[in-house]
């Protein structure tokens, strides 16, 4: 399985203070990384290491050729705060994921279009497509947003509580949508729910300052006691099979 | 009032109000977009310790004004992004700073002090034909800019730290915008005047904001409303004999006020059809 990014050693954060130490982690060809921790354990800032938004204070991070210098890893960003009265439709946000150095100008040609619209309509939210972005619910501002994440044909797909917003017909949606996407590209997905996590991803990542690596979807509680990993574990709707022990 | 079109003076007023419009027009339209409204206020202000520069050393005050206040609003740019010092104290200081050095070099530069009023105001109706040059070649400049970088321009307004993560050259279109919105303000002060620049830059943008919601159709929208109001605003400046910046203003003033109607009465309707 080919190595598409690895951090190395990488320690992070913002001005004075670090929130990653020594964090190491090698994402390969199909993976589907579930990443945990605490609150302010550095999810949020572990992912955007690995997009590129932040650099490392030191180590460092491998990005395999076939990203192209980071421009085929899609994001998906944890807040969806954005301003709700900027003048742009749903459909052109979309299409901003497309944009790299080397295609700026002019229109978008009919392929991207087309790739546009088929991802609009694979989220269902093709009908609002030409409303501005303000217009939209959360959810539907989310859906979006992991449209334009899918517009570069990512090969990582980095995915920061993704059902933050969406409803619970959606999420079903959303993780039918994401195991056919895992067929052809890695993705590292934050999430605090352990029950989804763990019916849905392969291997997981637990980030409180320190990264600990788990080799398979489950992790007992002992587990997490002994890497100091303490999760709120919430579980709404039916509770599914392979929920976790709350641990204290 | 067809003979009034002989007259140099209003042919090159008219002409202004053109190139004014179409420069306000997309740069406003980014400026309100983008909410730096504040910042671009803080531009206006400290342009005028260029223009005190450019008379004691006796250049065009214009030209002072220009990279006077380029350097401000790329100051001001990267202290919004830096977090080194709060947004807002740093435009506060440069506007103020600005307004400061352009009284000192205006005091120290020795002969007849020049006539302040005209750059607090503006007056369309003294626009030489050389400063209609410099605003043609600026209207070139930036129409040029936004059709060759527009979807760049949209992706980064709207989501500065996606576009990052796209490896799009997110500062370069940041810097270069700024710079821009500096010439614009510059070169609308000659029309309108310190005080007034910030009306071109913000109330036809909110009138045409009010019928689209689309940064394209919000520009082009808010080039004609400017052409419109400024052509009626000079008109009325000429019989009353006031300020042209002034008479221009509250024509938009007005205008923005109609449309504010029109947009009430005729969204109210389309309501009423929905419950019905
Ligand atoms: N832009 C920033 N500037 C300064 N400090 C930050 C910034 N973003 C995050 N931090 C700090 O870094 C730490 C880790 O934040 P991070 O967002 O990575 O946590 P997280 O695991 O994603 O948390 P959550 O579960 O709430 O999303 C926090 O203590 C936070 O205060
Ligand atoms: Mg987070």
């Amino acid at each position: 399985m080919a190595m598409l990014i690895k951090l190395d050693h990488v320690y992070a954060g913002y001005h004075d203070s670090l929130v990653l130490e020594d964090v190491s982690l090698t994402v390969n060809e199909h993976d589907f990384i579930g990443v945990i921790g605490p609150n302010g354990g550095g999810k949020t800032t572990l992912v955007k290491v690995i997009s590129g938004l932040l650099k490392p204070v030191s180590g460092s991070v491998y990005l395999g050729n076939e990203l192209e210098g980071g421009k085929r890893i899609g994001y998906l960003p944890q807040i969806n705060h954005f301003d709700r009265q900027f003048p742009v439709t749903v459909l052109d946000v979309v299409l901003s994921g497309a944009l790299n150095r080397r295609q700026w100008f002019g229109g978008f040609k009919g392929e991207i279009r087309e790739k546009a619209h088929h991802l609009l309509e694979k989220t269902g939210i093709k009908t609002v497509s030409s409303q501005p972005i303000g217009s939209l619910s959360g959810g539907q501002a989310q859906r979006a947003f992991l449209c334009r994440a899918l517009m570069t044909d990512p090969l990582v797909l980095l995915l920061d509580e993704p059902t933050n917003f969406v409803d619970r017909e959606f999420e079903k949606n959303l993780y039918q949508l994401l195991s056919e996407l895992n067929e052809s590209m890695a993705i590292v997905m934050v999430s605090h729910d352990l029950g989804i996590i763990s019916s849905h991803v392969k291997t997981i990542a637990c980030v409180n300052k320190t990264l600990h690596y788990h080799d398979g979807p489950e992790i007992s509680t002992e587990q997490l006691a002994v890497y100091n990993c303490p999760i709120d574990l919430v579980a709404h709707g039916p509770v599914p099979h392979r929920v976790l022990k709350v641990h204290k | 009032m067809i003979e009034l079109l002989q007259y140099q003076f209003i042919q090159n007023a008219i002409y202004a109000s053109l190139l004014i419009s179409i420069l306000c027009g997309l740069v406003g339209t980014y400026v309100v977009s983008r909410r730096i409204v504040f910042i671009a206020g803080g531009v206006t202000h400290a342009s005028f310790g260029g223009i005190g520069i450019g008379y004691f050393l006796g250049i065009h005050p214009l030209w002072g004004a220009a990279v006077f206040s380029t350097m401000a609003a790329n100051v001001m740019h990267y202290f919004t992004g830096s977090g080194k010092l709060r947004e807002d104290s740093a435009i506060g200081i440069l506007w103020s700073f600005g307004m400061a050095l352009g009284i000192i070099f205006i005091f120290i530069t020795p002969g007849t002090p020049p006539n302040l009023m005209s750059y607090l105001f503006g007056n369309l109706l003294t626009v030489s034909s050389r400063e209609l040059l410099m605003m043609l070649a600026l209207a070139l400049i930036v129409v040029l800019f936004f059709l060759f970088f527009y979807r760049l321009i949209i992706a980064i307004a709207f989501d500065e730290s996606y576009a990052k993560t796209l490896r799009l050259p997110v500062q370069f279109i940041n810097y270069a915008l700024m710079t821009l919105i500096a010439l614009v303000i510059v070169i609308t002060i000659k029309a309108a005047g310190i005080i007034l620049v910030m009306s071109y830059l913000t109330i036809p943008q909110s009138t045409s904001n009010l019928f689209f919601n689309d940064f394209k159709r919000i520009a082009f929208g808010s080039i004609v409303i400017s052409v419109i109001g400024s052509l009626i605003g000079l008109v009325i400046s000429y019989f009353l004999n006031v300020p042209t910046g002034a008479s221009v203003i509250t024509v938009f003033v007005i205008m923005f006020l109609i449309a504010r109607i029109v947009f009430g009465i005729t969204n109210k309707r389309k309501q009423r059809r929905v419950v019905v």
